[in-house]
């Protein structure tokens, strides 16, 4: 019996743009649930029977139901994904999560791997390399 | 009554004293010796004959009537006669009358050396006496009766009488007596002009009506006095004329005499009465003015005690409460004129600031009642007084309680003033009316410094109240500001509101003037004809007006200017009461002018360049606690809201712990009210109507104190940018309150207004950084794509897959078509672009909507929506061509429809189809509409979408991509060619419309 293929959830509201990196994701092995709104993702997420070994998102997406309490803090849907990823880490604080973002410039800041941050530039990376990131951070070499 | 009788019995006594009435005495005794010689001789048989043959029935009934009156006289005198005047005018006639019979009687027995023409005129001038007497004394029985009806009857009696002997005596000498014509012409003039004169000092009586009813009845009696004077020395001289011609004549002569009286009589009563009744009123209406005067004095000393005391209490009630307060430790700020004597010795007008001067010019540093018990403090505090005389000096030290007592005074050294004003000031604080004044300065001045127009408005209601003006206004003009001119109105005149009709560059020309030292305070207003013509057109030239220039300090120029409806020029008080008030309104405006400006500017230099969006919080709350430490107030809390925050955060700042959360009610009152009211004021900061704002403060100050000087909220508001609350208190929980000083109070306002421009400034850099974000986020998606795309084409040709590759190579196509399409539009639109269309025959949907379309297919599969989604009404097919600019037009199409898809569907609900639709209008347009079914678009953005860098609230909250520039590029190309853009529906459906000219529709095309 193989070993079991790495859960991932993806959330990304571009969902036409990264269906490249959807396709090599899923070309390599990956259980990868793709969806485009917060709200599905959260639900994906409290949902117990699924453990997920990795949560990818992206920064800007729009706020959707469950966050508009804190809509204040999302500044116009730029930052949705900072309450998603505090949400998430509340709820699965083990989970590692990867920020796949078209700001270059909040990486760095969000590439913290000892408590399971990670953070890619999607302008950096096509789908390939993006992909052998993935399965670094997912099952990393000792 | 005993008194009383005795009283009278001494005046009888007094009366006939011999040195009181030797006259009388002495009638007495010749009348009796005359009377015996008369008895002696009664006996003669001449004499009997004489009486018999002479007397006859005429003399008798004349003497009947006579002596008839005589006694009826005498006795009323002798009963009523108080004063004894008439019963001794009747003992006289009677003494005379016997006199004149002796004579008679011994001048017929030929007893006395006279001959018988002299015995006859003797005899007359003695009857001519008593008859007087008898005449005086009953005119005197009229007087003192008390009654009127006595009085009527007396009269009604002398009339008859007189008549009946005049009637008896004209008959006697008509039947025998010669009528001698020139002696009773005479007499007749002689009577008349007594009357005459008796009548014109009557008349004297009623044309001075302002004597008393004693002045009044003196008049009287003097007029008749004279009246009986005249006519018996007339009758005198008449007897004496006709003596020794024929005695028959004296009846005659006695008619004439007792109807002239009588007519004397009839006529000088209601004279009489006329004078007593005017008296009576007068002395009436002069007693109740007296009363009325004692009464009204008495009030006035009372009131004005009352009143003193009650000052005199609430002022050392005050001093007591701030003494309380300071031995809590608690802070006291203050304004203090102080000056110095010919020792050094600081000398002090104000209640606890004497003491606590007091304890600064001691040796050992204390003063009863002040707790501050530290000379080297006190004289610390002195030194700097001294120092920083004309400055705000604050000084911090241990109370005779252990509690930390901070002594807070703006000290101003009265030398250091100008003369008027040092005059105003030493005025104001020495004189005892003056003191409310002072009390009326310092509240002014506490009020001004947390609501300065208002304080304004209420100084110039009370000098209008005090100076009775009908209308004033009140121009201050603040160099420092720009020379901006605060207009205060009062009075039914000025009810102007702002408007361009306002000569406020007149005013600002004439501030200048108004404020030179050479101004004479003539009235600038009157001589300033544009200005007066541009203020109220219609209005009529003042009676009296007066402008007073205040002062020129530095920075302040203020000028009062009151209108009155009486010349103000001539009243020398009221213009200096005015001058006065003045002056203490450019006291009040030079204290509201001089802003502590270096400590803002060291704030704002250290805060506003590092402060970031995500470092807000920290920055407002070091400002807080910067201001609260400086202040020294006990809570602060500052909320500001930014429209660059498109959720509405309001922000709260609070240097208490228990005001850090979003306040609710909690139990204690005090902070039950606090938090309540920021709460509200947290909610309410975000509503622009600054009504609800003001209103809630206004609540809050009427819940906490009726002093409004414990607290000071401050809006400020930036446009629509910015609006920011500070609440600030400095309520003692077991203490009294304390005003903010006007120092503290414009340091407050200051930092308020402070924050506000930091929060301008960083909502400003907020802004653009969001705004560069969503350039970014919106250029890199499609590169992202592009990315994809390409290397998946790669991967499949490597494959040998052709068909997956082209398809891929395709969609890199449209990806490299869309990011040029969206950097054509940035460009258009960063540039202040305006494209220059060179137009061609262009099929509206073969050339430009179906490549638009085509362009946009990722998009639409972006957002869900299929290629079969985006429907184009067949009809346009068969549109005319239009001369347009293809390549323009798709970039208007490809961001009408990336529009649609972005905003076509609301969240859970299912999309509907985007329609394109068209119709040509009558007058040769063509109109073109995008129709989706999606957010739609809020009441108030119909124009502002065309603007450019704005997006409405409702597409910031639905959180997808975007730069607000798409809209403004469609209209920049439409009117490129000469047409329009429109809103025709903003929701359910949303409809985009686009209209050409009739000029770009192609005859026959």
């Amino acid at each position: 019996m193989g070993a079991r293929a790495p859960k991932i959830l993806w959330v990304d509201d571009e969902m036409a743009a990264l269906s490249g990196y959807e396709e090599e994701l899923r070309e390599r092995g990956f259980d990868l649930d793709f969806v485009d709104d917060v709200d599905a993702a959260i639900r994906r997420v409290r949902d117990g029977s699924r453990s997920y070994d990795l949560v990818i998102w992206d920064m800007a997406m729009p706020v959707g139901g469950v966050l508009k309490p804190q809509v204040s803090e999302a500044n116009g849907g730029m930052t949705t994904g900072r309450l998603f990823h505090d949400l998430v880490r509340k709820e699965r604080p083990g989970i590692k999560m990867l920020l796949f973002t078209n700001f270059r410039d909040i990486v760095l800041d969000w590439n913290a791997p000892s408590s399971g941050d990670y953070a890619l530039a999607k302008r950096d990376y096509k789908p390939s390399r993006f992909a052998e990131m993935v399965q670094r951070v997912v099952a990393p070499a000792n | 009554m005993e008194e009383r009788e005795e009283t009278e019995t001494e005046r009888w006594r007094s009366n006939l004293s011999w040195r009181n009435s030797w006259p009388d005495y002495a009638l007495l005794v010749v009348s009796g010796v005359c009377a015996l010689a008369a008895a002696a001789e009664l006996g003669n048989d001449e004499v009997l004959r004489s009486l018999r043959d002479l007397s006859g029935v005429t003399k008798l009934v004349s003497w009947a009537m006579v002596l008839s009156l005589s006694l009826a006289f005498g006795a009323l005198s002798f009963l009523f006669d108080r004063r004894g005047s008439a019963s001794r005018a009747w003992a006289r006639g009677w003494w005379l009358f016997t006199l004149q019979g002796s004579l008679y009687v011994l001048g017929q027995a030929d007893a006395l050396p006279l001959n018988p023409h002299e015995l006859s005129r003797a005899r007359g001038v003695l009857s001519t006496l008593n008859d007087g007497c008898f005449l005086y004394s009953g005119l005197l029985a009229f007087d003192v009766l008390r009654r009127e009806r006595w009085r009527v009857v007396a009269l009604v009696l002398t009339a008859l009488a007189t008549s009946l002997g005049l009637a008896v005596q004209s008959r006697a000498t008509m039947l025998g007596v010669p009528l001698y014509r020139w002696p009773d012409a005479v007499f007749t003039g002689v009577m008349l002009a007594a009357v005459a004169v008796g009548y014109w000092r009557l008349v004297g009586v009623y044309l001075h009506a302002e004597v008393t009813v004693e002045r009044a009845v003196r008049r009287v009696r003097d007029v008749l006095r004279a009246h009986v004077i005249v006519v018996c020395v007339a009758y005198a001289l008449l007897q004496f004329r006709l003596a020794g011609d024929t005695v028959d004549a004296l009846p005659v002569a006695d008619a004439i005499l007792s109807a002239a009286m009588t007519l004397v009589f009839a006529t000088t009563l209601p004279a009489t009465q006329a004078a007593r009744a005017i008296g009576r009123r007068i002395d009436q209406r002069l007693r109740i003015q007296r009363e009325r005067d004692a009464k009204l004095s008495a009030e006035a000393q009372a009131d004005a005690e009352r009143r003193i005391a009650v000052e005199a209490d609430a002022k050392a009630k005050r001093a007591e409460g701030r003494l309380q307060g300071l031995d809590r430790g608690m802070t006291s700020s203050s304004i203090v004129f102080f000056e110095e004597d010919s020792q050094g010795q600081l000398i002090s007008s104000n209640g606890v600031e004497r003491r606590l001067f007091d304890a600064a010019n001691s040796v050992s540093g204390e003063a009863p009642g002040l707790p501050w018990s530290q000379p080297a403090e006190a004289q610390e505090f002195r030194t700097r007084v001294v120092r920083d005389g004309l400055a705000h000096t604050r000084a911090e030290m241990a109370g005779a309680s252990g509690q930390r007592v901070v002594v807070d005074v703006t000290a101003v050294r009265l030398s250091d003033l100008p003369p008027t004003i040092q005059g105003i000031l030493t005025d104001v604080t020495s004189v005892d009316e003056d003191a409310r004044l002072d009390a009326t300065l310092r509240d002014l001045a506490l009020d001004a410094a947390c609501d300065r127009e208002g304080a304004l408005a209420r100084f110039l209601t009370a000098v209008a109240g005090a100076l009775n003006a009908t209308s004033a206004m009140l121009f201050t003009s603040d160099a420092s500001g720009g020379f901006l001119v605060t207009r205060k109105c009062v009075g039914p005149h000025f009810q102007i509101a702002p408007s361009a009709s306002f000569p406020t560059r007149e005013v600002e020309a004439l501030a200048p003037t108004v404020a030179s030292p050479r101004h004479d305070g003539h009235c600038v207003y009157c001589d300033h004809a544009a200005w007066r013509a541009a203020l109220r057109p219609d209005a009529p030239v003042p009676r009296g007006c007066l402008m007073i220039p205040l002062m020129v300090r530095g920075l302040v120029i203020a000028a009062i200017w009151l209108r009155f409806d009486v010349p103000l020029h001539q009243d020398e008080t009221r213009r200096a009461r005015l001058e006065r008030f003045a002056g203490l309104v450019g006291a009040l405006l030079d204290g509201m002018t001089a802003p502590d400006v270096e400590p803002l500017l060291e704030v704002l230099t250290q805060f506003a360049p590092s402060v970031s969006g995500d470092g807000l919080d920290e920055a407002l709350s070091g400002l807080l606690d910067r201001l609260v430490s400086r202040i020294g107030v006990r809570r602060a809390l500052l909320m500001v809201s930014e429209s660059g925050d498109r959720a509405k955060r309001v922000r709260i700042a609070a240097s208490h712990p228990a005001d850090a959360e979003k306040p609710t009610p909690c139990d204690t009152d005090l902070t039950s009210t606090w938090n309540t009211v920021a709460g509200e004021a947290a909610d309410q900061v975000m509503e622009p109507a600054q009504e609800a704002a003001a209103e809630l403060a206004s609540r809050f100050l009427s819940g906490l104190s009726p002093d409004p000087g414990n607290l000071l909220v401050r809006r400020i508001g930036l446009g629509a940018t910015v609006r920011a609350v500070l609440l600030v208190t400095d309520r003692h929980d077991g203490g009294g309150l304390i005003p903010f000083s006007r120092g503290d109070a414009t340091i407050l306002g200051e930092y308020a207004a402070l924050c506000a421009l930091m929060l301008a400034s960083v909502d400003l850099n907020t802004r653009v950084l969001n705004r560069w974000r969503y350039v970014v986020h919106e250029l890199s998606s499609p590169l992202v794509a592009m990315r994809s795309e390409l290397e998946r084409a790669q991967k499949w040709l490597a494959r040998g897959d052709l068909t997956r590759t082209a398809r891929h190579l395709e969609e890199l196509d449209l990806g490299s078509s869309i990011q040029r399409r969206m950097l054509d539009t940035m460009e258009t639109f960063d540039r202040n672009h305006i494209p220059k269309p060179s137009p061609s025959p262009t099929k509206i949907v073969r050339d430009v909507i179906a490549p638009a379309k085509s362009e946009l297919l990722p998009i639409f599969r972006a957002y869900h929506f299929s290629f079969d989604d985006v429907r184009i009404d067949p009809r346009l097919e068969y549109f005319p061509q239009l001369m347009v600019d293809a390549e323009l037009l798709r970039t208007v199409f490809f961001n009408l429809l990336r529009n649609a898809a972005k905003y076509g569907a609301e969240p859970g609900k299912p999309r509907r189809p985007i329609e394109i639709t068209g119709q040509q209008l009558k007058d040769g347009e063509v109109e073109i509409i995008v129709r989706d079914w999606g957010i739609g678009i809020p009441t108030g953005w119909e124009q502002r979408i065309w603007d450019g860098g704005n997006r409405a609230d409702n597409a910031v909250a639905l959180g997808v991509g975007g730069h607000g520039v798409g809209l403004a590029v469609v209209r920049r190309v439409m009117r490129a060619h000469g047409g329009e853009t429109m809103v025709k529906n903003a929701r359910d459906p949303t409809e985009i419309a686009i209209v050409f000219p009739s000029t770009t529709v192609v005859r026959g095309g």
